[in-house]
């Protein structure tokens, strides 16, 4: 994996600001640190240098003639050369700091600084950007069943060298199927631990009363049924990875035994009088929310500091519909390999299927749709969306018409007697229409399963159910099982 | 390879929800694992295999590589014959009983990325409350 960065002694750098004094002074900054500078003015210009020119480091302004700096700040982040940004601004705000920084800006500065508080945050984006490419080793990379050019996907796989590399303990968050366990194991494998084991304790299905014997052990007699001693999965990982699978079913009693195990990586089996220690390093996982959880009592603040050393969002397949074109040609041709068929064709309104669905499933959903559509097309030489499992041939059939609808009305002018709503009422109808169609494939893929429900979208049962009364959605029956 | 429970509907949404089951029928471990999972016939497609030639041929016919697996390893042998051909077993979620608690053999068996571990000389009950939680959590995404 590589990006389109040139690595080099010097930098490129984009300013983009609409004060041309400050432009002026920030280049003639850049350049007496020997390094290249190129200002423009609008929000506009930026967006369009940064994704036709490889620049290292962008000094973003907020408050452009065109636009708010900060809603641009991922385009450019995600631009080919996956540039560092540091947001500055004359009206420093503490919200916009922390919308800046939870985005991955490097820095927030706020005008008027002097050169030197200019320079130090240029200077230590400029170190921590070589060492990132430094520590790109394309080659050496174990990326198994991570698949994707994106931009975004392209910046959690020099995440994942980053996280080799270090001891830190990972939390790993995205929605169900968006592959938070490969990204585990690729840290596990590209790690110095490689050669010792990868275990996985899924917190999710693990039953309460078996979770502490499992993490921690037991000695024999320890309790009714244990005829043995077992050594639980915290030793098991002794110089290896410790998986934590949906780590927030981790029940609360359990969350202040397990912080002190890798406070200290040291525990007590149950039934023991001694504590053994045992060298793992940690990575956790989850689709929820965990610091709604803290607020809302269901998870331990300290165990989350703990946990989140060194961070991966993963995006949903919907964020990086560029991939889905490669995901499916290559789990095509391993499926088709693994089972001895030969390679279909794809016609272009399957492929279209599959770029217009949400997938709020995500990849795993995706590949599952491959495989029925493949198991469905049988000796058919080609994909077509007919294959497709219904409830995605529906969906997507919906989302068509509701386009055609919209762009029609958009369409229908003051001539044709139509007077166009409110941008404020047409924005609430889009957002209405959107929140609908995710209520309907959320109740569609829980089977009306509210739990689940709520760990996928992040929303409260309360409000879940508040949702589906406002849009007259009703909870699929649960019937029972055929057999 | 037998098949309890056949369903009408080749490619319903039940096709997602598979248990494989790798046992050996005759040991006393085979029997308890197969009176354990069989109250599991009404919530899920059920196959059972004697041998991983019939698993490996199951999960070789498209639509069959994604669900749970419940998998009794009979010796050492087996697991590295099980730790040789995961490729297949990479989209199952896997409950493995191993069949001793040899260090070794126990960090064989992470190899196979499962999701709960037991010893055949242990607590089997574990494996069907696991399977339990594992069910509602397979019906998401579809």
């Amino acid at each position: 994996m590589t990006t389109q960065t040139i690595k080099t002694d010097i930098a490129n750098i984009l300013i983009i600001d609409d004060d041309e004094g400050f432009c002026y002074m920030m280049n003639h900054l850049v350049e007496h640190l020997g390094h290249k500078a190129i200002s423009v003015y609008s929000l506009k210009d930026g967006l369009k240098q940064a994704a036709t020119h490889p620049y290292d480091l962008v000094f973003l302004d907020v408050n452009l003639p065109d636009g708010n700096g900060l809603d641009a700040l991922q385009e450019i982040r995600t631009a080919p050369s996956l540039p560092e940004v540091i947001i500055i601004t004359a009206k420093g705000a503490s919200d916009g700091a922390e919308i800046a920084i939870q985005n991955g800006a490097w820095d927030y500065i706020q005008k008027p600084s002097t050169l030197k508080e200019i320079s130090l945050p240029l200077l230590r984006a400029l170190q921590y950007r070589e060492e990132k490419q430094d520590s790109v080793q394309p080659t050496a990379l174990k990326m198994e069943g991570i698949i994707g050019e994106s931009p975004v996907m392209k910046e959690r796989m020099n995440r994942v060298v980053q996280a080799a590399r270090s001891e830190a303990n990972v939390l790993i968050t995205g929605e169900t199927g968006t592959g938070k366990e490969l990204f585990a194991r690729a840290v596990h494998e590209n790690s110095p631990r490689a050669k010792n084991s990868f275990i996985v304790v899924d917190c999710g299905a693990m039953p309460e009363n078996l979770v502490e014997s499992m993490l921690f052990g037991h000695e024999k007699g320890a309790f009714t049924g244990a005829s043995a001693s077992q050594p639980g999965l915290l030793l098991q990982a002794h110089g290896g990875t410790l998986f934590l699978d949906e780590v927030g079913e981790l029940a609360m009693n359990l969350q202040k035994a397990f912080l002190r195990a890798i406070q200290e990586r040291r525990f007590r089996p149950i039934g023991s009088k001694e504590e053994i220690e045992s060298d793992f390093r940690l990575i956790a996982a989850t689709n929820r929310d965990l610091d709604d959880m803290v607020e809302k009592g269901g998870f331990r603040n300290d165990l989350l500091f703990r946990l989140r050393a060194f961070t991966f969002d993963l995006p949903p397949l919907r964020q990086r519909r560029e991939d889905i074109w490669e995901l499916v040609m290559f789990h095509m041709g391993r499926i088709c390999k693994q089972t001895g068929s030969g390679i279909k064709g794809i016609s272009p309104d399957f492929f279209e299927a599959l770029s217009d669905y949400q997938w709020p499933g995500n990849v795993r959903e995706l590949l599952q749709s491959l495989e029925m559509a493949l198991a469905v097309a049988g000796d058919a030489q080609t994909l077509f969306p007919y294959h497709l499992p219904n409830r995605i041939r529906i969906n997507v059939s919906q989302q068509l018409i509701k386009k055609k609808e919209a762009t029609s009305q958009l369409h229908q002018g003051p001539a044709s007697g139509r007077t166009l709503p409110s941008l404020r009422d047409y924005r609430r109808q889009l957002i209405a229409d959107g929140e609908k169609q995710y209520l309907e494939d959320l109740m569609s893929i829980t089977d009306g399963h509210m739990e689940q429900a709520c760990g996928i979208s992040g929303l409260g049962r309360a409000r879940i159910y508040g949702l589906l009364k406002q849009y007259g959605i009703s909870r699929p029956l649960k019937t029972p099982q055929p057999g | 390879m037998y098949l309890e429970m056949p369903f009408a509907k080749p490619f319903d949404r039940n096709l997602m929800m598979a248990l494989n089951v790798l046992l050996s029928p005759k040991s006393n471990t085979g029997k308890r694992l197969r009176c354990i999972i069989e109250p599991m016939h009404l919530k899920l497609r059920v196959e059972y295999h004697e041998t991983l030639a019939d698993l490996i041929g199951t999960l070789k016919q498209i639509g069959n590589r994604w669900g749970i697996a419940v998998i009794q390893v009979a010796d050492r042998d087996e697991l590295d014959a099980l730790v040789g051909v995961r490729e297949w077993l990479k989209d199952l979620r896997i409950i493995l009983v191993l069949p001793d608690h040899r260090r070794d053999t126990i960090s064989k068996g992470h190899l196979l990325y499962p999701r709960f571990v037991a010893l055949a000389d242990g607590e089997l009950n574990h494996v069907g409350e696991v399977l339990e939680k594992m069910i509602p959590l397979k019906r998401s995404p579809p």
